[in-house]
Parts: structure tokens; C-alpha cells; sequence
């Protein structure tokens, strides 16, 4: 009986106790810290910064929830890059852009995005359900309640931005047409 | 001593859960950053990625009960659940047995309701009906458990003539880390079970459990206490063990795949009551260990063309046996099946399927029953096609399907229904069908020979035989159904059926110069309604209101020479509650307090066996369980059943065992979950 006592005064301090929140991380802390991983994998063309220290630009459009998460990224750096956050209301200032995210809340569409990144060395990622298929660079998908991604490594090609093969074979799906 | 040992079994669980509290503190966004990419691939953002199936459309009368009814409910056993459902008859027993039945036709060998646990039939073939004793689920991994009242032969095929339970479990990738949980009681001795589960690399999640259950005697009804022995002891303990593991992983965003399976051995007490001396013409009664054993696997391969369109390959081998001391069965199923969804000319939704089934049973009978041929197998091919047609887009859906089935007894079985769906405004939708099912024959229809009774005509003790036909056919019913739902919003939803059935080639028992013989002289109908409301008037209370009525009326023109005993056609026509009312109320007292309570009233059943005294009294009966968060790690459930009555009876079993009382029962339950 005296067991059980303590047993049930032990359950209730630990009721008293803060609990900590049931929730789960919110999605955009979690898409941050993917860009920042993604990027690391990803070599630009030369010419696409003007020296070694030229900031690393990273394009968010129509989402300032993501560009005000990603903010904790100024001052981290890739390979001397220092990051740079653009919070893009339109797609007139892509150029100058490494990387431009196009989430599916946007009233911007993906086929309007490719025309205006045509052939320049910008890594374009997107959650639109077709996003990499009709040529989106990468393309993250919710699976089993995870954040995953598939690559076009032809538009990446096209495009000259060579992914490692490291975060290729991490990569859900990998669409490849022309060997 | 059990007691101590579980203290200190919950001693050591909470030092671990005070041990790891500390770490498990959520990461920030900085320590997100500092993951790298396959951790990242692990962190979940949306619990359970399931889409919402929008019952609104669904031309049928379904009934779905969630993982939050499971876990907030004092049910510890698949058929008390079942009690949540309106239309459904769940009666109980004894200790572990069960009646369970949809839309009538209740008793033990209930045989028009076809059971899947994430798509293996657990419907016995041989006996035609479910072993509820031997079905072995961890209930806190149950992700939903859907009910179809009604024909749904056209997709899953014979025997669903009332009704199909489907039982669907999480997937490894929702059952993460370790869930540990223990409980102890009255009635439910003891309870414990463990499950673990992980990512293995990116693509792949796997989990494991095992499961331990005792539960305790229950007690004979009063009136035949005297006659069975002092201390009313129905002597029918159940205990089980069982394990089991899942995987599931993804190939590419459109493929993946399934492979689990579950292992399994139990003992159950019984006390038999039959003609086991051949010397004399009275029953006596047999101290019995029913002793069951299986273990099953199946694996699955899904392929998602598009958002209409998908493929579906699955494929399971099962073995099951039980000895008990009339008889010994066994049986080795193995299942194939192919589905293909898909969209032709925009307006028509097309699913198809072909599916194999091979069986190989074996009995060993005794000197009360006996089954010729002792051995069998037998092979099942089938197909079916159903075409969801958009008439109107978004408000009149016709549904057409059938499905064919060729068997081994009756040769070839076609299964078609027609459905119509009509949705006048965005939150209500009106539905209609006719529909045509059968239950096939049964090993035990075709083949059995068992003693009903013995005479005494000295110096000779004659036994009477009830047997098994070979000519026997097929069941059939045709089904009128009609039903209503409204989804005011998310708080407040109706849903109403009404339904008529049709039944012919009913099994009877005809007489003959030694006992009697099984044949399909029985017909008749049905009528009944089904009403669910659920109200959530506030953030912090819930209810849920069912209400069912059932009328059978079915007959035959057999007669019973014996006045202790009816025809099988009274049985059917008595066996099922005419009225059956439940309340279900979830409170949130706190924010980690609940209180959960389920009233039901059952009304009487005339007759719910052969033995024209084997009627039951109408009855109230309450549960209720407390459910505290203690913290994000571990819950504590203090739950109680028939609460406001210390014992009742709710089924008397057709054969073998004595009417037994379902007593008041009182549990603990500590969960832990890291």
C-alpha cells in the first residue's frame, strides 16, 4: 500500500511538472536547415559569384514566413560564401539569385519561374506537386510525414549546377531522361 | 505474489522515464541546422500522414472508429470496441468469447460478417466465423478500424453478406521509438506490451512488439449455478502471447511497400457441457484447455500512377490451429490479390481486382463430433470490377460492381450491386442501393456429424446426430439499403440508414431417421435503422449518440420435435436485440485530465441459442476511464466496465458452454512512450 503511495505522489510532481509541447517542429525550421544542407552539396559555375567571399544568394517568393526563418542563416557561411536572404515579392530581381524557393502557397506559378531562370545557373526548389517534372531543380515532398526530395538532374545539367552525388543518393527520386 | 512484482515493474519504468526526460527536449531551430541531411530525413512535421477519407461519399453505411476512440475507451479486447458501433450486435460470452454480428444473425458462429486485419481475412472458413479468442492485435497500434454494414461482397467478396470489419494498423513510419505499457485489474490479471520502432537509413521504417494478456475467470449465470458446480466458477481463464513486426519503406514517391507479421500462442479454460459418456443419455461437464497457436506474413506493393490511378499487389500466408477437446482444427491459407484503380473518359472511376485463395484445413474429431473428410483443400479464384460513375459532377455519383467467384462447393458466385449517391448541398448526401451477396457453405455445413443428444431406451444409449450436407448451397440475401449524413460542421454530424434484406437458401436442420440434417430451408427479411450523431458542443466535451433497431423475421418450414429446442430459423428471427441505445461522452477535465464514459442499453434477446431457454434479459451498462497525461512520456488510464451492475448476462452460447456472466471490472494502465 505504501508502494503504491509514493508511486502516485511520484506520478503527480511529475504531473506538476512542465510538460514539454506535443508539437512538432514547425515545417519552415525544418525546410531552413534543408536549404543550408542542400546548398553545401552544390557547386555554382565560377562565374556566378564575382569573388571568393561574393554572398550566396538565396531567393525566397511570396513567403515571408520561410525568408523571416531563414534570416538565422546570415551568418553562416558556405565554403566562404557568406548567405544572403532576398524575400522576392516578384520575379523580376531572380537574376543575381544561386538559389530561388518557390513554395506552392505562392500566387507565382512554377512554369513562370522556369521561364524567367531559362538556362541561368540558379538551383530552383519547389513544393508544387509537378515542380521537378516540368523542370524544377529540386522538389522536397511530404512522405510518411517526413521531409524528403526528388531531383531533375537533367534541368540541373541544363543549367550547370552539379549536384554531389552524396545528396543525390539521398534524394527520393532522381528523374534523368538524357545519360 | 503478482502485485509486488508489477510495483516494481512501474518502479522502474518511471525511473526511466525521469532518467531520459532531460534529453528529449525539443530541438531549436539552430540545433536543426547542425543535423545533416539523413537526420533531417527522420524528423517528422505532420503526425500521421494519412488523407482524410470523406465519408460524406461513400455510398454505404460506414462507421469508422479512430486511434483516439481506442486509446481514451476502457476496451481492452477488438470486440469490445466494436460496441461503439451503431448497427453492430456484440455480445459477450464469457472471459474471451464472443457474438459478434452486423444487422443480425447473431451467436458465437456468426457467420455472415467478414473480419480483416490490414487485409488478411481472420474470417474462419471452416466454421464460417471469427474466433474473436484468437485474434491478436495490439490495440494502441491500431490506426483505424472501418466498418461496412451491409453487402460489401461486390469488393471484398463472400461471406461480407451483413457486413466487413476492417482493422488497419499504423505503419512503422507512425509508430516511432518505444511505447511500453502495463496494466493490471480484477478481471484483466495482467496486460503488458512493449513495441519499438525506427528509420533504417531514409527510405525504410520497421517496428516490433510482443504482447502478454491473462484474464481472469468469469462467473455462471445464477440460475445454473447450483447445477454445475460450488463456487459458480466458469473455470474459462484466456491468456495469450504475441508478437509481431512491420516494415514499411518507399522505392520512389510512387512505390512502396509492406511486410509484417504476427506470431501468436494462447491457452483458454473452458468447461464443456456435452454427451461425452456414451453410456448415459444425460451431458456432463469436461474441464477443456483450448490451446491456440499461428502466425502469419504479408507483404504488399502499392504503385501510385497518379491521383487517380494506382496498383496494389498483396500477398499472405496464414497458419492458425486449435485444439480443444470436441475437436482439433488447422488450417494453411495462402492469398493472392491484384487492384487496380484508375480514371477512363474523366467522368468514370474504375477499380478491378483478381484474387486467389488456397486452403488446406485438417480436423482431428472426437467422439461428439466429427468431420468427414478429416482433410481438405480447397482453392478460390475471383475476380470483381466496380465503375464509380460522376453523372453529375460532385453530386450524383452511380456506383455499378460486381464480383465474381468460383469455389470449390458451389461452383460460381456472382456478387453485383448498384449504388447511388446524390449530394444536394456541399454538407449533406443522400444514398441508395441494391445490392446481392452470399455466404459460401462451410466445412462444418458440408461435412460435420456431432451429438445433439442421447435416448435411453435400456439397455441402449442412442445417440441422436445433427449432420452436415453436402448438397448444401450457398446463402443469399439481396439488400435494400438507404441512408442520409449531415456534417453541419466539423462539430456536429448525423448519419441515418435504413435497410431491408432479403434472405434466402437460410441454413436449416431438418430431421431425419437419426437426428437431423443441414439444408437450406430457411428465408425470410430484415428491417432495421441506424442513427450516430456526434456533437462536439465545446472544445473541451464531446458526444457520441447511436441508436439501431433491428426486426428479423425469418422462417422455415422445419420443426422442432424436441420442446427444448427451436428451429435454427427462431434462432435467427430471436437472437438479436430489437433496441440497442449507446452514449459516449469524452470530458477534458484539464488539459492532461479526460474522462471518458460509455453507457449502453441492449434490449432483451428472446432466444440467443437453440435451447428455447437460452434468452437473455435486457441490460444498462456503464464504463468509464480516466486518462492523465502525466507528461509528454507517460499516461496513466484508470478505466472500469459494467460499472453500475456487478454482473449481467449478455449471450448464451448455442453449443459446448454454460450461460456465463460478464462482471464488473476494474484496471490500471500505465503507458510509456519515448
Amino acid at each position: 500500500m505504501k508502494k503504491i503511495f509514493i508511486c502516485i505522489v511520484l506520478l503527480a510532481l511529475l504531473g506538476f511538472a512542465p510538460a514539454h509541447s506535443n508539437n512538432l517542429p514547425d515545417i519552415n525550421q525544418v525546410r531552413t536547415a534543408y536549404l543550408f544542407n542542400v546548398a553545401k552539396f552544390i557547386s555554382w559555375p565560377e562565374n556566378s559569384f564575382d569573388n571568393d567571399s561574393a554572398p550566396l544568394v538565396i531567393g525566397i517568393v511570396e513567403q515571408p514566413e520561410l525568408a523571416a526563418s531563414l534570416s538565422v542563416l546570415q551568418d553562416k557561411k558556405i565554403r566562404q560564401h557568406p548567405i544572403e536572404i532576398r524575400d522576392l515579392s516578384s520575379l523580376n530581381s531572380v537574376t543575381g539569385c544561386h538559389i530561388i524557393y518557390l513554395s506552392d502557397q505562392s500566387r507565382i506559378t512554377p512554369d513562370s519561374l522556369f521561364d524567367k531562370v531559362g538556362n541561368r545557373a540558379i538551383l530552383t526548389i519547389g513544393d508544387d506537386k509537378s515542380f521537378a517534372r516540368e523542370g524544377g531543380i529540386l522538389q522536397f515532398v511530404t512522405i510518411r510525414g517526413r521531409l524528403r526530395f526528388i531531383v531533375n538532374l537533367d534541368v540541373a545539367k541544363r543549367q550547370q549546377i552539379s549536384i554531389d552525388s552524396q545528396l543525390l543518393a539521398l534524394a527520393l527520386e532522381v528523374i534523368e531522361v538524357r545519360k | 505474489m503478482a502485485l509486488p512484482f508489477k510495483i516494481k515493474k512501474i518502479f522502474q519504468i518511471l525511473g526511466l522515464g525521469l532518467l531520459i526526460w532531460p534529453l528529449c527536449a525539443h530541438a531549436e531551430n539552430n540545433e536543426l541546422l547542425n543535423l545533416d541531411l539523413t537526420d533531417l530525413m527522420q524528423i517528422q512535421i505532420t503526425s500521421a500522414g494519412r488523407k482524410e477519407q470523406s465519408l460524406s461519399d461513400v455510398p454505404a453505411a460506414v462507421y469508422v472508429i479512430t486511434a483516439e476512440d481506442i486509446a481514451t475507451s476502457a476496451a481492452t479486447s477488438l470486440p469490445e470496441l466494436l460496441r461503439m458501433v451503431p448497427g453492430l450486435q456484440v455480445a459477450r460470452i464469457g472471459s474471451s468469447k464472443w457474438a459478434v454480428a452486423s444487422r443480425g444473425f447473431n451467436g458465437t458462429f456468426s457467420s455472415e460478417l467478414l473480419v480483416q486485419i490490414d487485409g488478411r481475412s481472420v474470417y474462419t472458413p471452416a466454421f464460417s466465423g471469427v474466433y474473436w479468442d484468437m485474434q491478436t492485435v495490439m490495440l494502441e497500434e491500431i490506426e483505424r478500424i472501418e466498418v461496412i454494414r451491409g453487402p460489401g461482397a461486390t469488393l471484398w467478396g463472400a461471406n461480407a453478406v451483413n457486413g466487413i470489419i476492417n482493422i488497419i494498423t499504423k505503419a512503422a513510419s507512425d509508430s516511432t521509438g518505444i511505447y511500453a505499457s502495463t496494466a493490471s485489474g480484477n478481471l484483466e490479471q495482467a496486460a503488458g506490451s512493449l513495441r519499438y520502432g525506427q528509420q533504417f537509413g531514409t527510405s525504410i521504417y520497421g517496428k516490433g512488439y510482443f504482447e502478454f494478456h491473462k484474464r481472469s475467470d468469469f462467473s455462471y449465470a445464477p440460475s445454473d449455478k447450483a447445477e454445475i458446480n460450488a463456487e459458480n466458477d466458469a473455470n474459462d481463464s484466456w491468456e495469450m502471447l504475441n508478437g509481431g513486426f512491420r516494415f514499411d519503406g518507399d522505392i520512389s514517391l510512387k512505390q512502396s511497400w509492406t511486410l509484417q507479421g504476427d506470431i501468436y500462442s494462447g491457452e483458454e479454460n473452458q468447461q464443456t457441457y456435452a454427451y461425452w459418456d456414451e453410456t448415459v443419455a444425460a451431458q456432463s461437464l469436461r474441464d477443456d484447455v483450448i490451446k491456440v497457436n499461428g502466425y502469419n506474413i504479408l507483404g504488399r506493393w502499392q504503385q501510385h500512377v497518379s491521383e487517380t490511378g494506382e496498383w496494389a499487389l498483396q500477398a499472405y500466408y496464414d497458419y492458425s490451429e486449435r485444439k480443444e477437446s470436441y475437436i482439433d482444427q488447422s488450417y494453411k491459407t495462402f492469398d493472392i490479390d491484384l487492384q487496380h484503380r484508375f480514371q477512363l473518359f474523366d467522368r468514370n472511376d474504375i477499380v478491378w481486382g483478381l484474387g486467389y485463395r488456397n486452403i488446406e484445413d485438417e480436423f482431428n474429431g472426437s467422439n461428439i463430433l466429427t468431420i468427414d473428410p478429416a482433410r481438405e483443400t480447397v482453392d478460390l479464384y475471383s475476380a470483381f470490377v466496380q465503375d464509380e460513375i460522376s453523372l453529375i459532377r460532385d453530386r450524383l455519383l452511380l456506383t455499378l460492381g460486381t464480383k465474381y467467384e468460383h469455389n470449390d462447393y458451389t461452383d460460381e458466385e456472382l456478387q453485383p450491386s448498384v449504388r447511388l449517391l446524390w449530394k444536394p448541398t456541399k454538407n449533406q448526401s443522400v444514398w441508395t442501393s441494391v445490392s446481392k451477396a452470399v455466404r459460401t457453405p462451410s466445412r462444418f455445413e458440408t461435412a460435420i456429424s456431432v451429438v445433439m443428444s442421447r435416448y435411453e431406451f435400456p439397455p441402449f444409449v442412442i445417440p441422436v446426430y445433427m449432420q452436415g450436407n453436402n448438397e448444401f448451397g450457398s446463402e443469399n440475401v439481396i439488400a435494400y439499403e438507404a441512408g442520409y449524413r449531415l456534417g453541419l460542421n466539423e462539430n456536429f454530424t448525423f448519419d441515418l440508414t435504413l435497410f431491408h434484406n432479403e434472405y434466402k437458401d437460410l441454413r436449416e436442420y431438418y430431421f431425419t431417421s437419426t437426428g437431423s440434417q443441414v439444408d437450406n430451408g430457411g428465408k425470410g427479411s430484415s428491417n432495421g435503422l441506424e442513427m450516430a450523431f456526434e456533437w462536439k458542443p465545446t472544445g473541451w466535451l464531446k458526444t457520441a449518440l447511436n441508436y439501431s433497431y433491428i426486426d428479423l423475421d425469418i422462417t422455415s418450414d422445419s420443426i422442432a420435435l424436441d420442446p427444448r429446442y427451436s428451429t435454427n430459423a427462431t434462432v435467427l428471427s430471436y437472437s438479436s436485440p430489437k433496441h440497442q441505445v449507446s452514449l459516449r461522452t469524452g470530458i477534458s477535465l484539464l488539459e492532461n485530465l479526460q474522462l471518458n464514459l460509455f453507457g449502453r442499453y441492449v434490449d432483451e434477446i428472446k432466444q440467443s441459442s437453440p435451447s428455447t431457454a437460452s434468452g437473455v434479459d435486457a441490460y444498462f451498462a456503464l464504463d468509464a476511464s480516466i486518462l492523465w497525461q502525466v507528461n509528454e512520456n507517460l499516461s496513466l488510464k484508470i478505466a472500469g466496465q459494467n460499472l453500475t451492475d456487478p454482473e449481467h448476462l449478455e449471450f448464451v452460447n448455442e453449443y459446448f458452454t454454460q450461460p456465463t456472466e460478464v462482471g464488473r471490472s476494474v484496471y490500471a494502465q500505465l503507458n510509456f512512450k519515448y
